[in-house]
């Protein structure tokens, strides 16, 4: 499996033009669930005792990061249609990030701890359901666009991987960190840094701002999320 | 304390010892702001990008950064940082004849990257604190102590006072509408995407300018004390924000010799 996924081969313009160019016969669902398969097979904690598997922690989580980013570019390419593309990123995002500890990091200390326990389980799926909503949204703006591992390594108990990444329309790189914490065997995103802009608090503030904004319930944020996803899916 | 002042003071924070006191009138000026840009900043920004390939967008780049290298140079000095001071003085003098006029950016291929400084900085190393969050009309989100900063260096820019005694004080304005141009072209993207995608865009963008804005002031040193990308908290979800006098000590060896900046 491992070395199935290495075959996947650099994202360049030249062989994005040959995905875009080849029949989809089967339909686009079967990539994005080949490609989740692919990096699944690859990334999971028992491949790690394959010979050529990483050898420590800073390799491994370059090797997600690779491999996530890869499979994120090829989706992107291969599957026009939105909905397909944010089912394919729902599984990855619950895979591969941290989702409750990044949920209730966004949440923040009060009202977690106002919460009940059924309202921060509406919460903790709702939260996974937006964020996917939301990063569909942003990163097909950048569907064009072309990634290179820079930096990898020790982030306090984790791993920070620096990727640089070029929006075709813009032309301009941009460096995104991902830090990484060690969770269930495996190494899982806690947080991506964009030019300097921590998307967790970022999203900490907004989600603080918009609790209190709508009356300071979990009830209110909760409907404003869905509020908020409904609009989206109507652009 | 109710759960909705908690969520009060913590959504006013916004960490580094920036508060948002005049939210209210913060947030109008900012919707106007908005306005603004959706009728006159983003239209002319796809244009600037549509009709100038990138490389003739970098010469602008290269050209306004080069003239504001005095400033950069002043700030480096009142800093403290006299080794950058040298490598600013350096790139103008040779990016202003070898890059002709400061279009080409050669001091950058010769070794000599550039930094910016900016008088706002230079106050936070001095010690003084950022001050209120505020909204400024037309130019948007900033701190008391950045607004100050910028009509400093505006002020100080001693090309600004050649160009104002010569035929070519034009060129001053110019250079600045282009700079404000280059600098939102540079932005479509993502303020669309928090634009559209955002629960709450004027706490979105005010927590993504402080961000910036603190990575800037850091501007490539370790600075002790400051809340960078680094020090937020993921590890432990009962921090409500990073606390600069808590803040995670760094690994051995990356200390920093610079003054702290001021929070």
């Amino acid at each position: 499996m491992t070395t199935v996924c290495r075959k996947i081969p650099p994202l360049t313009r030249a062989n994005a033009g040959a995905n875009a160019s080849r029949p989809r016969i089967g339909g686009v669902r079967r990539t994005a669930l080949a490609a989740v398969i692919l990096i699944a097979g690859a990334l999971s904690p028992g491949a790690a005792g394959a010979a050529d598997a990483p050898v420590n922690p800073v390799q491994k989580g370059e090797a997600i990061i690779r491999s996530l980013s890869q499979t994120v570019f090829t989706v992107l390419r291969d599957n026009g249609d939105r909905r397909e593309q944010e089912a394919t990123f729902r599984t990855l995002f619950a895979m591969y990030f941290d989702v409750p500890r990044i949920a209730r990091f966004v949440l923040g200390r009060a009202a977690w701890s106002k919460a009940s326990a059924d309202e921060r389980a509406r919460f903790l799926e709702l939260f996974l359901h937006y964020v996917v909503k939301v990063y569909t949204i942003k990163l097909r703006r950048y569907r064009d666009g072309n990634f290179e591992v820079i930096a990898a390594g020790p982030d306090r108990t984790g791993v920070v991987v620096t990727t640089r990444m070029v929006g075709q329309r813009s032309g301009r790189p941009f460096h995104m960190k991902w830090r990484m914490r060690p969770s269930g065997g495996t190494l899982k995103v806690r947080d991506m840094v964009f030019e300097n802009v921590s998307m967790s608090l970022n999203q900490r503030r907004e989600f603080a701002s918009a609790y209190r904004r709508y009356g300071g319930t979990m009830a209110g944020l909760l409907r404003a999320m869905r509020m908020k996803m409904a609009e989206l899916d109507g652009q | 304390m109710s759960l909705a002042a908690c969520a009060t003071q913590d959504g006013a924070n916004l960490g580094g010892g920036l508060y948002d006191p005049v939210e209210d009138v913060n947030r109008a000026t900012f919707e106007f702001n908005v306005k603004v840009d959706e009728a006159i900043g983003e239209p002319i920004a796809l244009v600037y990008r549509e009709a100038l390939p990138r490389s003739v967008r970098d010469g602008i780049r290269n050209f306004a950064d080069n003239l504001n290298s005095p400033v950069v140079f002043i700030n480096d000095l009142l800093q403290g940082e006299f080794g950058r001071a040298q490598v600013t003085l350096a790139r103008f003098v040779v990016n202003s004849t070898a890059g002709i006029a400061g279009v080409a950016d050669v001091a950058t291929s010769a070794g000599l990257p550039g930094r910016r400084a900016d008088f706002g900085e230079t106050l936070a190393v001095w010690g003084v604190g950022p001050g209120p969050y505020l909204v400024v009309p037309f130019l948007g989100p900033s701190t008391t102590r950045h607004f100050v900063g910028r009509v400093a260096d505006v002020v100080v820019n001693p090309i600004g006072y050649l160009l104002a005694t010569t035929d070519y004080a034009w060129v001053g304005i110019a250079e600045r509408t282009v700079e404000i141009i280059d600098q939102r072209e540079r932005l479509i993207e993502a303020v669309d995407g928090l634009k559209k995608t955002s629960l709450d865009f004027y706490a979105s963008a005010r927590s993504s300018y402080w961000q910036a804005r603190l990575a800037a002031m850091h501007n490539g040193r370790s600075l002790p004390g400051v809340p960078g990308d680094d020090d937020i908290d993921i590890d432990d979800e009962e921090e409500p924000e990073p606390k600069p006098a808590a803040a995670a000590p760094k690994p051995a060896g990356t200390e920093s010799r610079r003054p702290a900046i001021s929070q």
